[in-house]
């Protein structure tokens, strides 16, 4: 089972799994597509991805975006053997990338970290922190609240002493 | 003998502080695990118990609370609080250079009012506020940054001091302690007068090197990399004189400015080639830039790939054995005392030993006729690159030469 499981691998990632997202959505990719993904990775490695890997904290529609991510991505390794492929390929998988992260719109960009997180994708969990990163910076906190809705729940009073607690950070 | 100043929250924070701690997530053990460990979150996630019970008990707390507060903008729900502290820790630490900007993230909400102090990253420049302001309190407030963070380590510390009385040297010494300790990546410390009051015009103490503020290395370290700049008003290093001491992560040391004292013999006193060759054993790269009162550096370093010496003022000889040693820089080597040798002036003796030697770089505007580099290397069969030489040879400069 094992040994046919390595040839199916080697003969261009052959061997294909079934990601099953919170509302029942199914995804067929190959394992090498999945196995970007460290937890799948270490669940094909375990054998226990027969039935379908269950996803039960990712939405449908995050994971269509995961599994396209990933299909991306994996084509990258799988031509990284071709210099003269591989090097379009990255072009082309910086343009994906730009745009889907400049897609990114609050509420999904939250979602797809979690998914990032949970499915343990660095390179994708590293982009999206990237993406919010940048539209923290330059900000003032009020900037920063009215980016993310974040209800400042402080009193006045309580705000001013935390602004003279950290007063090093704030210019005024 | 200065008392270190104690930086004390103002009077109404406290009661706040112990509000906010009995509401805010209990995620920090979290945050007290690096990175890589979202691995395993996400294992204990698939067994089915969550981590983060406490944080959604908390989070309903919150609710409830929020519930008698007017909203931001009806409609928009605010996600990113929502989000557990590792990743918050994530996202702050690719947030810019300017570390204010993660320490001003406290003021956001409740929820945020701690998540920077345990962010993977902080720095620290007392220089960023407008020149002509006084910082209330800049050491203060590292003190307590660093005691809210406890015993958590943190990937890397970086702090700017651009003025001498932003902290005394007992806290440096404290935050020294506090970093090789609790820093796993980088620390550096930059005493360094942004504005060249005294660093230029004013002689460096040559003879009073016993009144000037100690900096103290401990005799046991974690930190991968160390980078301490010393300038302006050096500060005296002294090196752990412990026979147990030892640096066993250490890969990268940079130390600038310092003055070492070496002229003077003291019993029982490690020199800095004792220190790096005992107590470092995986240093890969050395950086000696302007040490005062070094005469002599002795290495004998297995794992040093890298070797930069720069501006040194009273440094009359070198000998580094180093079997693994692929590039050597020396840049503006200046003596002030000769010594002689066969008969002439030599004002730097430099023997290394170290055939697997690639790189050599050997750059000094300064040189003179009577200014002379005695250079032997043992084992030049792979050096494949000499850069910059500005080297006296048969009389002639040969300058920005650059072969291999």
């Amino acid at each position: 089972m094992a040994a046919a499981a390595a040839e199916a691998t080697t003969d261009g990632g052959g061997k294909m799994i079934i990601l099953i997202s919170a509302d029942g959505k199914r995804f067929e990719v190959t394992e090498a597509v999945a196995s970007q993904s460290q937890l799948i990775s270490n669940m094909i490695e375990d054998d226990c991805t027969e039935n379908g890997v269950r996803l039960p904290n990712v939405d449908g529609d995050i994971l269509t975006m995961v599994v396209d991510y990933c299909n991306m991505h994996a084509g990258d390794a799988a031509a990284a053997g071709d210099t003269m492929k591989a090097s379009s390929t990255e072009e082309e998988l910086k343009k994906f990338d730009a745009e889907l992260v400049q897609a990114l719109e609050n509420p999904v960009l939250f979602k797809l970290i979690l998914a990032a997180n949970f499915l343990n994708i660095k390179s994708l969990l590293d982009m999206t922190c990237q993406r919010v990163a940048d539209m923290m910076s330059g900000k003032t906190p009020e900037q920063m609240r009215e980016t993310f809705s974040i209800e400042n729940d402080f009193t006045p009073e309580e705000e001013a002493a935390i602004r003279q607690e950290n007063a090093w950070a704030f210019d005024d | 003998m200065v008392t270190p100043q104690r930086y004390c929250p103002p009077l109404p924070l406290r009661s706040l502080a112990r509000h906010c701690r009995s509401a805010q997530p209990a995620a920090h053990s979290l945050a007290a695990a690096p990175l890589p460990s979202v691995g395993r979150r996400v294992l204990i996630r698939l067994l089915g118990s969550s981590p983060s019970t406490s944080y959604a008990m908390s989070r309903r707390r919150r609710r409830q609370r929020r519930h008698h507060r007017r909203r931001v903008a009806p409609g928009d729900v605010d996600r990113i609080s929502d989000l557990p502290d590792d990743l918050l820790h994530l996202i702050l630490s690719y947030v810019s250079d300017d570390s204010a900007e993660v320490t001003r993230t406290s003021v956001l909400s409740r929820r945020w009012r701690r998540v920077w102090i345990h962010a993977q990253k902080l720095c620290f420049d007392d220089d960023r506020q407008s020149r002509w302001r006084r910082l209330a309190n800049f050491g203060g407030f590292v003190d307590w940054a660093f005691a809210q963070r406890g015993d958590a380590d943190i990937q890397s510390v970086i702090i700017f001091m651009s003025r001498l009385d932003s902290a005394t040297p007992e806290q440096v010494n404290e935050w020294l302690r506090y970093a090789v300790r609790r820093v796993v990546k980088t620390f550096w410390f930059n005493a360094c007068d942004s504005t060249p009051i005294g660093a230029w015009w004013a002689p460096p103490p040559r003879d009073h090197g016993h009144q000037l503020p100690t900096v103290e290395l401990p005799s046991h370290g974690r930190t991968a990399s160390i980078n301490l700049n010393l300038s302006s008003y050096p500060f005296r290093l002294k090196l752990p004189a412990s026979p147990a001491a030892r640096y066993e992560a250490l890969t990268d040391l940079s130390l600038s400015s310092a003055w070492f004292g070496e002229d003077e013999a003291v019993a029982g006193r490690r020199t800095l080639g004792d220190f790096i060759s005992s107590c470092c054993p995986r240093l890969r790269k050395l950086e000696i830039i302007d040490p005062m009162r070094l005469p002599q550096l002795v290495l004998r370093a297995e794992a040093l790939e890298e070797l930069i010496v720069a501006s040194t003022r009273d440094t009359q000889t070198m000998d580094v054995t180093a079997p693994n040693l692929r590039i050597f820089e020396l840049h503006y080597f200046n003596s002030m005392t000769s010594v002689t040798s066969y008969g002439e002036s030599i004002d730097l003796v430099v023997r290394i030993t170290a055939p697997r030697l690639e790189e050599i770089a050997i750059n000094n505007s300064t040189l003179e006729i009577e200014d002379n580099l005695d250079l032997r290397i043992h084992g030049l069969a792979s050096v494949r690159r000499l850069k910059n030489l500005t080297l006296a040879m048969h009389g002639h400069n040969c300058c920005n030469t650059d072969y291999g």
